[in-house]
């Protein structure tokens, strides 16, 4: 199985997440119960967000429930109508499941895991009287983005019939990695703006032609009578962005993205980010604004000439530990991390390589 | 939703049936014989025989994708037959390249048989909202599409790559697209192209608007691409920037003789399409219609006349 490491390190007025008891976890996050799972109380944007970050990072599922889900006991949460999220302990996946088959975004880190979500749609579907029984096959499988924690089952899905979908950028990208089988592929590739109707429900994909976000073909997913929206790695809930050079990740087009995607959404929308704990509208919008102002004092120092060695003893990331937490994780042989450190590394790192062809604004 | 809206959708396609059933009778009937052949053009590609619309087909290991569904269910169940005595794959997926009734009447067929219908989403909404035809129910969900995309959809399927464009529009309608086979090199236009007949023109669509809408997809293809206009033979670039020269012409001459103050009436006594009737007029529409048409659908005209 998957080789998860992961060592969590939070804020020492923080509860652990190892004393979070279990059924709390259950009660807050597998969300039998909807409205006790989507209610957050906000006090005012920036501190409202922050207090709710807390909130997030405390119970997010990429943490908590990572450390202690096995992989064989993967659940099918209902969210909302008929929609279900597996709050893995990589990403989050999202399925919608109707008379004529299931739309899955994004399909897991591997085939092990794929398997696991088709079992738990397997219960779920047989759970329901036969007249209603939703066909539980994966017939379409949605991609956020490239990452493989959120491509890996393709193959699975693919072997079994299903459509992968992903906006244009993500095939070419995946095919630069190179050796991918075609199995893997995308086979239905949009460019901006792409609506899927199935199962009763209108499935809204949305790329903001951005210059590079978290990758450059990150996806969201809307599906609009159930109100939910499914971000990708454009919010990490509780966790600082993941920026990589090579991919064409900044901050300051994954901020712009949130704002565009928040103009889809109202205040009843269930936000599911990439990874983390659900979310709505407000913490999201909380997000980005945290994640701007990060930006802004790390760019204005890196404009102002300060070298990054200076930039880290700066540590202008250090009050947001306390809210994304430091979280080391090791999945097949890669270390992804964060924390203020990596944060202002990323930053710099992926400022830097854009420098050349036009600051970010 | 706005009662006008049917109500004058009705007309538009009350105007269009009149129009071309009458004036293509003769493969309306042909299509009652229901039959229809696959010929191959290129790569993966065929074009389908005995229909009133041009329908292509991309066939291959993964199954077939189809262009357009027909202008009734016989015709729909005839290529069906086609396809399958031709030993082709199932239907996965169905283009509609505008919301015509002789585009998408089929629909239900394939759709039916589990083939993903798609289209850009002003056609799902006006086939989910109004008859293709006055006084007739509206089609089914299951003829309704499924995958609606904004500009440019790629599916990778058979091998091929098949771009499905929607140009700047209005253009014959409000929502067309041309589905471009990469690997074969065949384009298939949908109705922004008619070829060797002057063209309907939707009360949503203009002339200018057709013309702009070939030039950008001439800019697609080469000299070499085998072009499937909407209705009529095939031909290739040359012939798809010859109609937009054309389009182009009458258009500015109509849209002068009208800002000079000239009536229909006289617009069309003047003959503004006089040196385009010899390639275009000997088809289903008169040049006193197409002009009358092109009039018609002129910006400062549109809503004025039916
Ligand atoms: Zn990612
Ligand atoms: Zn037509």
């Amino acid at each position: 199985m998957t080789a998860l490491h992961a060592s969590g390190k939070p804020d020492a007025r923080l509860p652990t997440f190892n004393t979070v008891p279990r059924e709390f976890i259950r009660k807050v996050f597998v969300f039998e119960e909807e409205e006790k799972a989507v209610k957050v109380t906000v006090m005012n944007p920036s501190f409202g967000a922050i207090f709710t970050l807390i909130v997030a990072t405390l119970f997010s599922p990429g943490l908590c429930l990572g450390l202690q889900m096995k992989p064989d006991v993967i659940y099918a949460s209902n969210i909302r109508g008929n929609v279900y999220l597996f709050a893995g302990p990589m990403a989050n996946c999202v399925a919608l499941m109707g008379k004529d088959g299931t739309l899955l975004v994004d399909s897991g880190e591997d085939a092990a895991y794929a398997e696991g979500m088709q079992k738990a749609l397997n219960a779920r579907s047989s759970e329901k009287p036969r007249e209603t029984r939703p066909d539980p096959a994966v017939r379409l499988v949605l991609l956020t983005h490239k990452h493989f924690d959120h491509v890996g089952g393709n193959e699975f899905f693919a072997k079994k019939g299903a459509t992968i979908v992903a906006q244009e950028n993500v095939r070419t990208e995946m095919l630069d990695g190179g050796g991918v089988p075609s199995d893997v592929l995308p086979t239905t590739s949009f460019k901006e703006e792409l609506v899927l109707h199935f199962a009763d429900e209108e499935v809204v994909l949305q790329h903001y032609d951005i210059d590079g976000a978290h990758t450059r073909g990150d996806t969201v997913v809307f599906f609009r009578k159930a109100n939910i929206l499914c971000t990708g790695d454009l919010f990490l809930n509780g966790m600082f962005p993941h920026l990589d050079a090579r991919d064409g990740s900044n901050v300051s087009g994954i901020v712009r993205s949130l704002r565009r995607a928040a103009a889809l959404i109202n205040d009843q929308t269930i936000v599911i980010p990439g990874h983390g704990a659900i979310s709505n509208k407000k913490e999201m919008l909380g997000y980005a604004f945290l994640m701007e102002s990060l930006n802004n004092t790390v760019t204005g120092m890196i404009d102002r000439g300060m070298p990054l060695e200076k930039i880290l003893v700066a540590n202008p990331a250090k009050e947001f530990e306390p809210y994304f937490g430091t979280l080391k994780l090791t999945m097949f042989g890669n270390d992804y991390q964060s924390d203020p450190d990596t944060i202002v590394r990323m930053i710099f790192q992926c400022y830097k390589g854009g420098a050349s062809s036009g600051k970010t604004k | 939703m706005k009662p006008f809206c049917t109500l004058r959708s009705n007309l538009r396609n009350a105007f269009l049936f009149s129009l071309i059933s009458l004036a293509l009778s003769s493969s309306a009937l042909q299509a009652e014989g229901a039959a229809s052949e696959t010929v191959h053009l290129r790569g993966g590609v065929f074009r389908l025989t005995g229909t009133m619309a041009n329908s292509t087909a991309l066939s291959g290991a993964d199954g077939t994708l189809l262009v357009d569904s027909g202008q009734n269910e016989t015709e729909a169940k005839a290529m069906l037959a086609a396809i399958q005595t031709a030993g082709l794959g199932p239907v996965d997926y169905l283009v509609n390249t505008h919301r015509h009734y002789d585009h998408v009447a089929g629909n239900a067929v394939f759709g039916s048989g589990g083939a993903a219908i798609i289209a850009t989403p002003s056609v799902r909404e006006s086939l989910a909202t109004n008859p293709i035809l006055p006084n007739v129910p509206l089609l089914p969900s299951v003829a309704l599409p499924s995958i609606c995309f904004d500009k440019e959809l790629t599916l990778f399927f058979d091998g091929e790559v098949v771009s499905l464009y929607h140009p700047q529009g209005p253009a014959h309608t409000e929502g067309d697209l041309v589905v471009y086979f990469r690997h074969a090199d065949v384009l298939a236009t949908g109705d922004i192209l008619f070829w060797g007949m002057y063209p309907y023109i939707d009360p949503a669509g203009s002339a200018p608007g057709m013309a702009t809408a070939l030039r950008e997809v001439a800019a697609m293809i080469d000299g070499n691409t085998i072009v499937v206009p909407g209705h009529g033979p095939l031909t290739d670039r040359k012939g798809l920037l010859l109609a937009a020269d054309m389009l182009e012409d009458v258009s500015q001459t109509v849209a002068r003789l009208a800002a000079e103050g000239k009536t229909l009436p006289e617009i069309i006594a003047a003959h503004p399409s006089a040196r385009w009737d010899e390639a275009f007029g000997k088809g289903f529409m008169s040049p006193d219609n197409f002009v009358q048409l092109v009039y018609n659908t002129l910006p400062a005209n549109t809503g004025k006349a039916k």
